[in-house]
C-alpha cells in the first residue's frame, strides 16, 4: 500500500526536480499528509525560487505538529523587505493588532493564545494595545471572531493564503472581503453596489477600480494612503489628514479632475462631520444619564469592563454586552450606523450612505432620545419631582470631574443651584 | 437649670459627701475654690451632667452623686468609658471585657434601662442626642506579618441592635502591635460637634519607614463623608470642638493646637501639652491637662495627671486626680453659643461640604447669607 502511495510521490519529484531538491526531506511525507499544501507550494514563485520548506518553517518538527512555528511576519520580511516596510506603516501593520488583548487573567485561556501576541520565550507583547470586545470573547471565540482578521498585522497568508503566491488572489476584492464586509464596515458590500463596482464587474479593472486600485496604488502595501480619519471615524488634525487628503485626491486623479474629486471628498467631510455630531448628541444623553445614576443597569451594577473597570465606556473600546439597552442602542448607532455613513459616502454608495447609514443613525437618535426620557420618568416614579440641590451638585459635580464642565462653569452652575436653598 | 443652682448643687454635693479637702500643688487665681466633690480612681473615665450630676468610678464601682448628694452606686465591672445624655437623663457605660464590650444605660436613680454588646473594646463615647449614642470601637487580629486593627463606629438607639460603621482598617507591623494596651487603645476618642452632625476622632496610623501617628479626621454622621485635619503623636487622641463647631483642640507631646476646619491649619498653639483637652462652652478657657488658660493666658496650674471636665454652664471645671473628683468653681465663662435659628439650611450646607459638592469658600459665603443666631 505504502509503495502504491509513493509512486504518485516519486512522479511528482521526477517533474519538479528543482523544487524537490529544494524541499527534501519534507516532501515524500507531505505528499502523503498535506499534498495539497505542497501541490501550491510548487505551483508557486517560492518553488520556483528554491524556497523550500525549511526557509520559511524552520526544521524543528515538534514545534511545527504543535502549532508553535507559525509563519509570521518576520519570516518573509528578509526577502520581501519593500512590502514588509509599507505594510508596517499602514493600519493593517499597526493598529488592527489593537483588536487583541491579553488573555492571562481570564479563567477559561488557553494556553497556546500567548503566541497570539507573544514570541516564545518573549515576555514583550507585539503591542501593548488590548481590546475589551476581545476580552469577553471565549478563547474560540476570540480566535475566529477576532484574530481571524486581527492577524493580519504579522501575517502575510492573511491575505495572500499559505503557500500560493499568485497575485491574482490578492488582486481579487474577495480576499479583501473576508475582514471588510458586514454589519460595521460593509465596504465590500458597499463598493460592489457602487457605479465603481458595477463598471469593475462589466467592464474590468482598468475603467471600475476596485479596492486594490485606490488603496494600494502602484501595488503598495501601505494600505491607508489617503485615508483621513481613524478606525473610529474620527477626522485626523489637520497636519496628517490634509498630506492624506493631497494623496487620495492624486489616487481618484488617475480617472477623475482633481477639482472634482476634492469637491466629492470634501462633501463627504461634510456628511462625516454632520453624522458625527449627531453621534455626539447621543453620546451625551448617556453621559448625562449615566451622571445622573439612571442608566439601566448603572456600570457599578454589572460586570466590570475588562479594561476600565466599573465605569461608563463610549469610546472605541465600548461593550455591546454587559451594558444598558441605552448603550446598547448607541453601540449600534456608532459602530454601525455611523461606520455605514461616512465609509458609504467615501465609497460613493448612496443607499448606504443614507438608508443603511444616515437614516438609521437619526433613528437611532431618537430611539435614544426615547429612552432617557422612560429613565428619566422611571426615576421620577411617575411624579414630576423636583430634583433636590443635594442630587443637582452632585450631577454637576460628576459632569465637572469627567471634564464636561469647566471650572468656571462649575463654579456657575453650583451658585445657581445654591440660590435654591435661599 | 441656672449657673447658681447648678454651682449650688455640686457645693452641697461637696457638703453632703463630707469632702472638703482641697488639690494639693494646685495654684488658682483668686475667686477660684477648690473642693473635693467625690472619689474617682485613677485613669478612670467620669462625666458631669447638664444638671449638675456627677458620674464617677470610685473603687471599681460606678458612682452617680445627684446634686442632693444622693449618692447611687451601680455594682459592676470597671467602665471604661462614661457619658451623660445631653438632657443628663440617661448615663452610658461601656464596660469592655474578653473582645467585646457591653454597653448599658442607666436612668438618673442608677436602674439600667438597655443593654446591647458589640465587638472590640469601646474606647469612648459620645452622645449625638437624646436618643442616639455613639461609641467608638477597636478590634485586633494578630498575624504572623503583623496585627490588622480596624476602628468601628457604633451607633444605638438603646433599642435595636447597634449599628456599626467601619472607619479605619490598618495593619500593623509586630512592633507596634506589640505596643502596652494602654497606649494601643488610647486612640478613638469621638467627639461630636456643636451641631450633632459630625464627629472628629483619631485613629493609628503605622506607615513601613515613619514612626506611628494618629489621623485625626472628621467625619459627616449622615453622608459618611470625611476629611483628614490632623495628624497627631500616639497617647493624645484625644479631640475638642470649639463651640462654634469650626475648630479642633488637638494635643500632642509638645503642646496643643486649634485647628481651623476652614482652613485645615492651626491657627492658635498653646504651650501645653494636652492627652485630654478640654474647652469651656464659650470657648473662653482651655484646660490642658495641668494648666488652665483664659485666653492664651495661663489662669491656674494643677498638678500632673489632672484631668479635667468643664461644668455644661461654664462656671466649674470638675477635675479627677489622683482617686478623688474636685469641682474648681469661679471661672467666669459664658454659656455655649445658641445655635443659628436656620440651623435646618447649615445643616444640609454642612452635608454638602461634606461630600465635596461645594467648596469651603463656597459654604462659608452660603452661610454667611444665613440669619445669625
Amino acid at each position: 500500500m505504502m509503495k502504491l502511495r509513493l509512486i504518485p510521490a516519486a512522479l511528482l519529484v521526477a517533474l519538479f526536480p528543482l523544487a524537490a531538491s529544494a524541499a527534501e526531506p519534507c516532501i515524500p511525507c507531505h505528499l502523503e499528509k498535506t499534498p495539497a499544501a505542497v501541490a501550491q507550494w510548487q505551483g508557486s514563485a517560492h518553488a520556483k525560487a528554491k524556497i523550500g520548506c525549511e526557509k520559511c518553517h524552520g526544521t524543528d518538527h515538534d514545534k511545527m505538529v504543535k502549532g508553535e512555528a507559525k509563519v509570521g511576519m518576520k519570516v518573509c520580511a528578509p526577502c520581501h523587505e519593500k512590502a514588509y516596510r509599507e505594510h508596517t506603516a499602514s493600519r493593517h501593520g499597526m493598529g488592527l493588532h489593537s483588536g487583541w488583548g491579553c488573555t492571562r487573567n481570564l479563567p477559561d485561556r488557553k494556553k497556546g493564545e500567548c503566541r497570539f501576541c507573544h514570541q516564545e520565550g518573549d515576555e514583550t507583547p507585539r503591542s501593548d494595545v488590548q481590546c475589551a470586545r476581545f476580552l469577553k470573547q471565549s478563547p474560540e471565540m476570540g480566535e475566529i471572531g477576532c484574530n481571524y482578521c486581527h492577524s493580519v498585522e504579522d501575517a502575510c497568508d492573511s491575505c495572500h493564503s499559505k503557500h500560493m503566491t499568485d497575485l491574482k488572489i490578492v488582486r481579487d476584492p474577495n480576499s479583501c472581503a473576508k475582514c471588510h464586509m458586514g454589519p460595521d464596515h460593509p465596504q465590500w458590500e458597499m463598493w460592489q453596489t457602487s457605479l465603481h463596482g458595477t463598471l469593475n464587474q462589466s467592464k474590468g479593472r482598468e475603467v471600475g477600480p476596485d479596492c486594490q486600485s485606490c488603496h494600494m496604488p502602484k501595488g503598495t502595501h501601505n494600505v491607508s494612503i489617503g485615508i483621513t480619519m481613524n478606525s473610529g471615524g474620527v477626522p485626523y488634525p489637520a497636519r496628517k489628514g490634509e498630506p492624506a487628503r493631497a494623496d487620495m485626491v492624486q489616487i481618484c486623479s488617475s480617472c477623475h479632475a482633481p477639482s472634482f474629486a476634492r469637491r466629492e471628498l470634501e462633501r463627504n467631510d461634510q456628511v462625516r462631520s454632520q453624522s458625527l455630531a449627531i453621534l455626539k448628541e447621543a453620546e451625551q444623553i448617556i453621559w448625562d444619564l449615566n451622571d445622573r445614576g439612571l442608566l439601566d443597569p448603572m456600570p457599578s451594577e454589572r460586570p466590570p469592563h475588562p479594561l476600565s473597570g466599573p465605569r461608563l465606556v463610549t469610546d472605541s473600546q465600548m461593550l455591546y454586552e454587559d451594558t444598558s439597552h441605552i448603550e446598547r442602542i448607541f453601540f449600534k448607532m456608532k459602530k454601525y450606523d455611523y461606520a455605514r455613513t461616512i465609509k458609504g459616502a467615501y465609497h460613493q454608495n448612496p443607499a448606504y450612505t443614507h438608508w443603511y447609514g444616515n437614516a438609521e443613525l437619526k433613528m437611532d437618535l431618537v430611539d435614544i432620545k426615547s429612552e432617557a426620557s422612560r429613565l428619566r420618568e422611571r426615576k421620577k416614579g411617575g411624579v414630576a419631582a423636583p430634583r433636590s440641590v443635594e442630587e443637582e451638585l452632585r450631577v454637576l459635580k460628576v459632569k465637572f470631574e469627567r471634564g464636561a464642565l469647566s471650572q468656571e462653569e462649575y463654579a456657575r452652575e453650583k451658585a445657581k443651584v445654591l440660590e435654591k436653598m435661599r | 437649670m441656672s449657673r447658681f443652682h447648678l454651682i449650688a448643687a455640686l457645693f452641697a454635693v461637696a457638703l453632703l459627701a463630707g469632702c472638703a479637702a482641697t488639690l494639693k500643688g494646685a495654684r488658682v487665681p483668686e475667686g477660684f475654690r477648690i473642693t473635693r466633690i467625690a472619689g474617682s480612681d485613677p485613669s478612670a473615665p467620669f462625666d458631669v451632667s447638664q444638671s449638675g450630676a456627677l458620674a464617677s468610678v470610685s473603687a471599681g464601682k460606678i458612682e452617680i452623686t445627684d446634686r442632693n448628694g444622693n449618692l447611687t452606686s451601680i455594682p459592676d465591672t470597671p467602665a471604661g468609658a462614661l457619658c451623660f445624655s445631653p438632657a443628663g437623663d440617661r448615663l452610658a457605660a461601656a464596660f469592655p471585657s474578653q473582645g467585646e464590650t457591653t454597653l448599658r444605660l442607666y436612668d438618673a436613680a442608677g436602674k439600667m434601662v438597655a443593654e446591647a454588646r458589640v465587638p472590640g473594646r469601646v474606647t469612648s463615647l459620645a452622645w449625638r442626642s437624646g436618643q442616639e449614642l455613639l461609641a467608638g470601637a477597636l478590634t485586633i487580629k494578630k498575624f504572623s506579618f503583623g496585627s490588622d486593627l480596624k476602628s468601628w463606629l457604633y451607633r444605638w438607639d438603646g433599642t435595636t441592635a447597634p449599628a456599626a460603621t467601619l472607619l479605619a482598617d490598618v495593619t500593623l507591623r509586630p512592633k507596634v502591635a506589640r505596643m502596652p494596651e494602654e497606649m494601643l487603645y488610647n486612640q478613638l476618642f469621638i467627639a461630636v460637634s456643636p451641631y450633632g452632625d459630625e464627629i472628629a476622632y483619631s485613629t493609628l496610623k503605622d506607615p513601613p519607614v515613619f514612626s506611628p501617628y494618629l489621623k485625626v479626621s472628621i467625619r459627616n454622621l449622615e453622608t459618611g463623608g470625611e476629611s483628614e485635619v490632623a495628624k497627631t503623636t500616639m497617647g493624645a487622641g484625644k479631640v475638642a470642638y470649639t463651640p462654634d463647631g469650626e475648630g479642633l483642640l488637638v494635643g500632642d507631646d509638645k503642646g496643643t493646637g486649634k485647628i481651623s476646619l476652614r482652613e485645615l491649619k492651626k491657627v492658635a498653639n498653646w504651650p501645653s501639652p494636652a492627652r485630654s483637652p478640654a474647652i469651656s462652652p464659650s470657648g473662653a478657657y482651655t484646660f490642658l491637662d495641668t494648666q488652665l488658660f483664659l485666653g492664651d493666658r495661663v489662669s491656674a496650674t494643677f498638678p500632673s495627671g489632672s484631668r479635667g471636665i468643664f461644668l455644661p454652664d461654664g462656671s466649674g471645671l470638675a477635675l479627677s486626680h489622683q482617686g478623688a473628683l474636685y469641682l474648681v468653681s469661679g471661672l467666669n465663662d459664658r454659656p455655649a453659643p445658641a445655635l443659628p435659628s436656620d440651623l435646618d439650611r447649615l445643616l444640609k450646607l454642612r452635608r454638602l461640604k461634606s461630600q465635596g459638592l461645594i467648596t469651603e469658600g463656597e459654604y462659608q459665603k452660603e452661610k454667611d447669607k444665613g440669619s445669625t443666631p
